[in-house]
């Protein structure tokens, strides 16, 4: 049944239904009239980043970035530009000076959201942003990328959410070892070997783990061998921060054998929560490389080593602090520029102290 | 498809004076290449096509790699050629071909004549990376433009220091930018000062 | 073969032999500002009257260098870019590129990822063939009914791809080993859904276009491509098989879990521009049944394999090449990587589009002016690959 001109008459029957469809079937009109209507964009949608701070009342203060440069390092435009932020003597303090981002370069690719170890960053969801200028105007400064976790919130519930409970995790983990490990010090005096499992119930079953890799007292090594391959055999198998506190706390503590250990640590006072994790007094970013490196006089290479570093915990060389230490000096891991905060300080320090130790 | 030794093996009964050696990949890729030498590049080629165990009439890829000299290596330019076969459904047979740096004397048989889709591939190498193909029915420049010296992608090409604006310069950018006297926030102009003092 | 003009060749090309009129051909440059070039693109055409008797593509005005740019930066930080080659398809980019380091470096992808790998190729696809077949419609005169009619299906994917990954063009989705962030219940509803609506529109779609006697005049017997000089000009995708060749990488490699499903490849006989925009349509009825099936078989599990690093990733020294079944044809990676194994060494991306540009100048030949645009749009380019 086919007239010439049937393709092109069933074609305008479809064009027909589609235009007077459109007065009746929202599906075949589509159009939204920007801007005086605008289309909810979805919760997980991105534009530019931006940095969250956790109280209003002090932002610069309570932002969660550390200035670990590592977002920098992955961004692959190369679009953030830091500079940390030092006190009068040269100290850094763990907080970024400049953070600028160039929107002009940024390709919102969200890399530098996945490798941040610290839910610093985050993507906005903010789409207007047009300037006047080509340039400066582009680029935003601290100031501008500052936004608080109740933004943060109201623009990703979900994420922000998960972001939070995770935080809040990681806090609670972090204090309950600090307590138990001030607890450790005089029961670990008394039996040091022994007792490394004790302290360690409390907290998360992941410490466990890392107990029972106490190397025995019969092994062949000498107790400073024990002390520090119970320490780099729980780093290296656990390899989360908040197990490897525990176990190696007693080799830190007890440099001396065990026999005339049980004299000076019960004299010592427990430290308060918001000390260091562990008895590894020079772990504390706010310290300057001098002090911490005074701080770690014992004769362990592992401990020097540890606090050449920047004392963050932020992963940016692939594990935490003492984990890093711990591979250099049991030669798993050769690559000595890999603290991203610490920068050339720590590299040349890493150095400096590795050759003293090949050489003696 | 046959291990690579047996192919190897067939190729060199059928290919006379055919030098071939066999270039291993990462265990996990389980691509081993063939590398033929210059000369009897295009007779090799030319049996991947014909011969009925292999019907090689798909060219899939065309690329040149770059390998600088190392120590008193020295360093040459590689043509990667990897064929399939549309009528059997089998490969990829990975053919190589190598050739010094130095422009004038890197040249390599083209095989354009046998496969008519290496000819936009071979020209892109020829831009890039100025390797010559002999017998190419239209060998000249095809991504830069035709007055363009140099060849891009050789990993010792030097771009030209032409720096508009850079807000967010890093490493060796930062450097080049200062020297071509690049515009830069008065931030980043203070990190250079810093380092350059040190 | 086809022999490059000289000068004499070019003015002497048409001499009619009972000669009262003595002509001259013209060159003229379509484009590269050119409504239907589908970007930078440039043809220097050698005209005698309106009908081509020589044409040769120009290229490289959207070169962007992403090859060196990759050998500057770690393996995961090429991922964006890759998105940015073939920018309607990013998702079957970032899989060409996660298949061939996986290879290379030997990875395993868990089940449930490979599902998502293959709805989000398969959307991709029907997205980029009803764009296709918009823009070749646009190019032959109909001002923009079947462009919008497509695009309006379009949109409906391009939202589940914002919800899911975050943005709607440039995705950065697949990560070595799996994909970013996991597909919950209800974006595979919302997937359900798309595809329940779309045999309509696809439907309705056909009922538009494909007896219409204007699109038949126009494009039958137009740019015909024959079967051997496809082959042998390295043609891949639906372009080769209208022309005969019945060679799909999905059913080839079997790579990801094609192997496990069920769906037939279309193939035309002759070759011509109505061959290559109804394999289209066929391609996308196909489509629909695979991710019927991936919808409804896909397993429960991680997104992404655990033992992959984001950062410090290094490969084992070594060269490989992966390819997948990209919606313009057969898209690769070819990847080495030296000792340290931190960076790409070398990073090369067979595009689709370039290679299938080769035969351009063979199927214009004795068509006019008008025709080379249609035969353009159906070759499908996107210069974002063919430039790089």
């Amino acid at each position: 049944m086919g007239f010439i001109g049937k393709g092109l008459f069933e074609g305008m029957v479809v064009t027909a239904r589609n235009f007077v469809g459109s007065y009746f079937d929202k599906e075949r009109l589509v159009t939204v009239q920007y801007p005086e209507e605008r289309v909810q964009t979805p919760e997980n949608s991105r534009t530019f980043p931006f940095l969250v701070y956790d109280d209003d009342k002090d932002p610069v203060a309570t932002m969660r970035c550390v200035a670990c440069k590592i977002c920098e390092t992955e961004c692959p435009p190369q679009c953030i530009y830091i500079v940390m932020d030092r006190d009068e003597k040269g100290k850094p303090r763990q907080r970024p000076k400049v953070f600028d981002i160039d929107t002009s370069v940024c390709m919102q690719c969200q890399i530098c959201v996945e490798v941040c170890p610290f839910e610093a960053i985050k993507m906005d969801n903010d789409y207007e942003k047009s300037q006047y200028g080509r340039f400066d105007e582009l680029v935003e400064h601290l100031p501008d990328l500052l936004k608080s976790n109740e933004y943060y919130s109201k623009i990703k519930p979900t994420e922000a959410s998960a972001v939070d409970a995770k935080l809040k995790a990681e806090k609670e983990k972090k204090a309950k070892k600090a307590a138990p490990a001030a607890a450790a010090k005089p029961a670990a005096a008394v039996a040091p070997k022994a007792v490394a499992p004790a302290p360690t119930p409390a907290t998360a079953a992941a410490s466990a783990p890392a107990a029972k890799l106490v190397i025995p007292d019969d092994a062949p090594f000498s107790p400073e061998q024990r002390q520090w391959l119970s320490g780099f055999l729980s780093a290296v198998s656990v390899g989360a921060a908040p197990a490897t506190g525990a176990a190696p706390s007693t080799p830190a503590q007890a440099v001396t054998p065990p026999t005339t250990s049980a004299a000076a640590p019960a004299a010592e006072p427990a430290p308060t929560a918001a000390a260091p994790a562990g008895n590894w007094p020079w772990h504390d970013p706010g310290l300057g490389m001098q002090q911490r490196l005074d701080l770690a006089k014992s004769a362990l290479l592992a401990d020097k080593l540890m606090a050449a570093m920047a004392q963050t915990d932020c992963h940016a060389c692939g594990y935490d602090c003492r984990g890093y230490a711990d591979a250099i000096a049991g030669g798993a891991e050769s690559d000595l520029s890999l603290c991203l905060p610490g920068e050339a300080e720590t590299a040349n320090m890493l150095k400096k102290l590795m050759e003293e130790a090949g050489k003696a | 498809m046959e291990p690579i030794e047996t192919i190897k093996e067939v190729v060199v009964q059928a290919v006379a004076g055919a030098q071939l050696e066999i270039v291993k990949s990462t265990p996990a890729a389980q691509q081993p290449a063939i590398l033929a030498d210059r000369e009897h590049a295009y007779a090799v080629g030319k049996f991947f096509k014909e011969d009925p165990r292999f019907q090689m009439d798909f060219c899939s890829c065309v690329t040149a790699v770059d390998f600088l000299p190392k120590g008193d290596k020295p360093g040459f330019i590689e043509v990667v050629y990897h064929l399939y076969s549309v009528s059997l459904k089998q490969g990829p047979i990975i053919l190589k071909v190598r050739a010094p740096r130095e422009v004038e004397q890197c040249h390599v048989p083209s095989l354009t004549p046998l496969w008519r889709g290496a000819e936009f591939q071979e020209r892109e190498a020829y831009d890039l990376y100025g390797v010559t193909f002999d017998g190419h029915p239209d060998l000249r420049r095809i991504l830069m433009w035709d007055e363009f010296t140099d060849y891009p992608m050789r990993k010792d090409y030097e771009p030209p220091a032409d720096y508009e604006w850079e807000p967010t310069p890093h490493d060796d950018t930062l450097q080049r930018a200062a020297q071509a006297g690049g515009i830069m926030p008065p931030t980043a102009r203070e990190e250079l000062e810093k380092t350059k003092k040190k | 073969m086809i022999q490059p003009l000289t000068e004499e060749k070019r003015f002497t090309l048409t001499q009619r032999p009972e000669g009262l009129i003595e002509t001259q051909t013209l060159e003229v440059s379509i484009g590269p500002q050119h409504p239907s070039t589908h970007g930078v693109f440039r043809m220097d055409c050698v005209l005698d009257g309106e009908t081509v008797v020589a044409l040769k593509p120009v290229m490289g005005y959207l070169h962007r260098n992403h090859e060196q740019l990759a050998e500057r930066m770690a393996w995961l930080g090429s991922m964006p870019y890759t998105d940015r080659l073939d920018y309607f398809n990013s998702m079957t980019n970032n899989w060409a590129y996660a298949l061939a380091v996986e290879k290379l470096a030997g990875i395993k992808v868990p089940e449930h990822a490979e599902y998502v790998r293959v709805i989000m190729a398969e959307l991709t696809r029907i997205l980029n063939h009803s764009c296709v077949i918009g823009f070749m419609l646009q190019d032959l005169g109909a001002w923009g009914t079947p462009l919008l009619y497509a695009f309006r299906e379009r949109e409906k994917i391009l939202d589940l791809f914002e919800a899911v990954s975050g943005s709607r063009m440039m995705c950065n989705y697949m990560r070595f080993g799996g994909v970013r962030v996991d597909m919950t219940e209800k974006d595979l509803a919302v997937a359900r859904d798309i595809i329940s609506r779309f045999p309509r529109f696809l439907d309705e779609f056909e009922k538009l276009l494909t007896t219409n006697e204007v699109l038949l005049a126009r494009t039958q017997r137009v740019g015909i491509l024959p079967k051997e000089l496809a082959i042998n000009a390295s043609i891949s995708g639906p372009m080769a098989r209208a022309s005969g060749v019945e060679y799909d990488i999905r059913k080839v490699d079997r790579y990801g879990v094609y192997g496990r499903i069920d769906f037939r490849v279309p193939v035309g006989d002759i070759g011509d521009v109505y061959d290559r925009y109804y394999i289209r349509v066929l391609e996308m009825r196909e489509s629909i049944k695979i991710l019927q099936q991936a919808l409804r078989d896909i397993p429960a599990g991680p997104h992404v394999a655990p033992e992959v690093k984001l950062r410090n990733f290094k490969i084992p020294p070594g060269d490989g090449y992966g390819r997948v079944e990209a919606p313009k044809g057969e898209l690769g990676f070819y990847l080495v990587s030296d000792e340290g194994g931190k960076q790409p060494y070398r990073y090369h991306v067979r595009p689709p589009s370039f290679i299938n540009l080769t035969t351009l100048e063979d199927m214009c030949l004795g068509h006019k002016v008008a025709d080379v645009v249609i035969i353009l749009g159906s070759i499908d380019i996107v210069l974002g690959e063919v430039d790089r």
